[in-house]
């Protein structure tokens, strides 16, 4: 939490915005337009009364002009550089009061495609008197003929006019660079254990956001041409609608967020819908898909804190933060800081998730030792020992015979249990024989008749089981269960298995004791639970129940 | 003698009957054999007994229930069992002796002995008194014991808040369960020593001890010396 402090409090102030607003001059009213060409269009004198508000380009690369008044208020400096800048479509040559102060492009002749979009020109010093000029623009716009783009002018410090949006693109790209490097270790993460989905999102979306400021700054230090200019803003929205895709995803997935097919469907169409819809105002576009990534990720972390699902809240408090950021600053800055500071939310629950998983992989560990553990214990607790020993010592008092052949029974059943006590998974056919050594001891113990029976059982790989799983289950019975009237106790095991799923019905024939008795809680239960958890996650179901011939047990796995 | 063998362990049970017959032989009037702690509480609530011979761990199931119930009747009880670990447990309760899995004739016959008071019993483990009550059964902490007095067949435990509770259990056998620090100094009465304040010496050999609760209790006449040792 600290640290996601701090590095927002970072964020936030190098984000700052570093424009000093120094109006030297105030820029009045409308930019007037006309067709044609005339040099003495260009002069300060010239009456443009009867000249065009709207902006009409003419055919091909045929010349028009436009002028515009700009008063300057405040004596400059001789000294001093001043600049003029102007943003606009189209190749132009700049008139001060009728004085050629720069070109961009050539006017008529487009072909070469030179000129930038932003250009900064110097107005000579012994222009700058102050009182009233004019700006004339002697242009031509063979490109993008249906985007009638204004022409913004402004004037400042020269200086600041070229640096200041360089200085703010140093700042963002070291943005850019961690996102870039985010992308690479995230990806490299992701491909060395294809499990971590969610790393490849985290990736995706890191490499999106590293594109998404390189595409939005690339202006500043790259010239484009404005013919280009439209192409970039279209990458920049159709970047911004696949980061408003998958950041919401992305939580959604983190957060296991139930409703994730039907409602991303719809959050998907809707995101498209915006993005054709807004298609010519592009900066709304953006507005639009930012918000509405915005909303339905705040939508899935509240469902997420309705779960009581953990670390919900902190992100929330970061999209809460993110929506503060936006609402304060400019549109150029808030869309980068909102997204970092999403990107560290996203990149918190990662690392949070990451530990998650290195703990239930311990556990893991842990739990397989243990049920090893366990599995070894069955045959040396002191209930089945000791009274195996004493039954023992007994048959070899009285009948010497009898008890060479129990333990020679007890024998088997230590040799079977060496054989799987490493194992997580053993052929049926092996349990089976762990079972069938289990009852042979039991026989001379209890002195009932144990019959078993199978159906179904094959040696191919499908029917593999945790090891002493039946073997619990028939243990039980014998505990749980009294022989019937002729002193017998009958269990079947009957397999059914295929590709995708295999069933293990095990059937005890016998009076219950107790069958009101819950055992589901019960030691037995819990290891062959475990034992299904740790191969098969929750990719099975177990049920015991009594019937009216005894219990049945129904292990179903599915593949 | 009346014996009842609570085991689920068939072969184990015969080995126990087996060995029970060689041991009482013609002073055993009945032997009965259950293997569930159900049939086992049945039997102890219908039929007299002289000594219950229960395993503690049957078919899953904690036998420390039917113990409390068994160790607050008028006989007593022998743990036969595999879990060695319950042995402490089970004499705190009160049982007579704790036989641990597997045993042989001597270690069984020697719990017997036990019973017939052929050997002497050196438990200093009993905890609980388990008092038989209308409601269920009630555990008194020895420590809260300060003389036990025989009334007949049963005894009547004093309490050191002056309570009153009857144990079904004869002086005999509860003297033998009960630690040193208890002392026959009657035909019937049993005092923890802590409590006597002093021992009187009335005329005509007359003897008799004052409690620290100001109880006057008779002191037999054989018994005196013996106390008046353990005084000096």
């Amino acid at each position: 939490m600290k640290k996601l402090l701090f590095l927002t409090i970072t964020f936030l102030c190098i984000s700052c915005n570093h424009e000093i607003k120094q109006d030297y001059a105030e820029i009045s009213g409308s930019i007037v337009f006309k067709t044609g060409d005339n040099i003495s269009w260009a002069n300060h004198n010239f009456n443009d009364s009867n000249w065009s508000n709207e902006k009409e380009i003419p055919k091909n690369e045929e010349i028009f002009w436009a002028r515009k008044k700009v008063s300057i208020k405040t004596p400059i400096d001789s000294l001093q550089a001043i600049g003029l800048g102007i943003n606009t479509f189209g190749a132009y040559e700049v008139f001060w009061d009728g004085v050629l102060i720069g070109k961009n492009g050539t006017p008529g002749n487009e072909s070469n495609k030179i000129g930038v979009v932003t250009q900064n020109f110097l107005i000579p010093n012994h222009l700058l008197r102050t009182g009233e000029h004019t700006i004339a623009l002697r242009m031509s716009q063979r490109y993008e003929k249906e985007h009638l783009r204004g022409i913004y002018a402004y004037i400042y410090d020269y200086k600041k006019l070229v640096t200041n949006k360089l200085k703010d693109t140093i700042y963002i790209n070291l943005l850019a660079g961690a996102f870039l490097l985010t992308t690479i270790y995230y990806f490299f993460l992701y491909i060395s254990d294809r499990k971590q989905y969610t790393m490849l999102l985290f990736s995706l979306s890191s490499s999106l956001f590293f594109l998404l400021i390189i595409a939005e700054y690339i202006k500043f230090y790259i010239p484009i041409h404005y013919s280009n200019f439209i192409l970039r803003l279209r990458i920049i929205g159709l970047l911004t609608l696949f980061i408003s895709f998958l950041v919401p995803y992305y939580f959604a997935v983190q957060f296991s967020f139930p409703y994730r097919k039907w409602f991303f469907t719809v959050y998907g169409l809707l995101l498209i819908w915006a993005y054709l819809f807004y298609s010519h105002s592009y900066d709304y576009t953006a507005i639009f898909l930012a918000q509405m990534m915005w909303l339905s990720s705040t939508l899935i972390i509240c469902f997420a804190i309705f779960k009581k699902q953990k670390n919900a809240v902190i992100v929330l408090i970061g999209l809460l933060l993110s929506f503060t950021v936006y609402k304060i600053s400019i549109f150029d800055v808030s869309l980068f800081v909102s997204f970092a500071i999403i990107s560290l939310c996203m990149f918190y629950l990662l690392s949070v998730k990451l530990k998650e998983q290195r703990l239930a992989f311990e556990h893991s560990i842990a739990e397989s030792t243990r049920l090893k553990y366990e599995l070894l214990k069955k045959k040396i607790q002191p209930h089945f020992l000791m009274n195996t020993l004493t039954s023992l010592i007994d048959w070899v008092e009285e009948a010497p015979n009898k008890g060479v052949e129990f333990i020679e029974a007890l024998a088997d059943e230590f040799d079977l249990l060496n054989q799987v006590e490493n194992e997580t998974l053993i052929p049926i056919s092996q349990e089976i024989q762990l079972c069938k050594s289990h009852l042979n001891i039991m026989k001379f113990r209890k002195e009932i008749d144990y019959i078993w029976q199978d159906e179904g059982v094959k040696n191919d790989t499908f029917q593999m089981i945790p090891p002493a799983v039946i073997h619990t289950l028939l243990e039980n019975g014998i505990t749980h269960c009294l022989p019937l009237e002729n002193n017998s106790m009958r269990f079947k095991l009957i397999v059914t298995a295929h590709n995708k799923q295999a069933t293990y019905t095990f059937l005890t024939y016998a009076k219950v004791r107790n069958a009101q008795k819950n055992t589901s809680d019960g030691t037995g239960f819990k290891y062959i639970k475990a034992r299904l958890t740790e191969n098969y996650g929750d990719n099975w179901e177990f049920n015991s129940e009594s019937t009216e011939s005894g219990w049945k047990n129904v292990i179903t796995i599915f593949n | 003698m009346r014996i009842l063998i609570i085991e689920d362990e068939a072969r184990i049970a015969k080995r126990i009957e087996r060995m029970t017959k060689d041991f009482f032989l013609n002073t055993l009037q009945q032997l009965t054999c259950v293997h569930s702690l159900v049939d086992g509480i049945e039997h102890i609530a219908n039929n007299p007994l002289d000594l219950l011979l229960l395993d503690l761990n049957l078919n899953g199931e904690n036998g420390f229930d039917v113990l409390q119930q068994s160790v607050s009747e008028a006989f007593h009880t022998i743990i036969i069992s595999a879990n060695k670990h319950q042995a402490l447990t089970a004499f705190e309760y009160g049982v007579l002796d704790f036989v641990p899995k597997p045993f042989n004739k001597i270690r069984l016959e020697q719990a017997f002995n036990r019973v017939l008071k052929k050997e002497e019993v050196t438990t200093e483990n009993l905890q609980y008194l388990a008092i038989k009550k209308r409601t269920g059964i009630q555990l008194v902490d020895i420590k809260n014991v300060l003389y036990i007095k025989g009334a007949g067949m049963y005894t009547e435990v004093y309490l050191k808040n002056g309570k009153i509770e009857l144990h079904d259990k004869s002086l005999e056998k509860l003297s033998q369960l009960l630690p040193q620090s208890f002392h026959r100094i009657h035909k019937s009465y049993l005092v923890k020593l802590s409590e006597i304040k002093e021992i009187l010496v009335q005329t005509g050999s007359k003897y008799s001890v004052e409690l620290n609760s100001g109880k006057i209790l008779p002191v037999g006449r054989t018994k005196y010396k013996n106390l008046k040792e353990l005084f000096l």
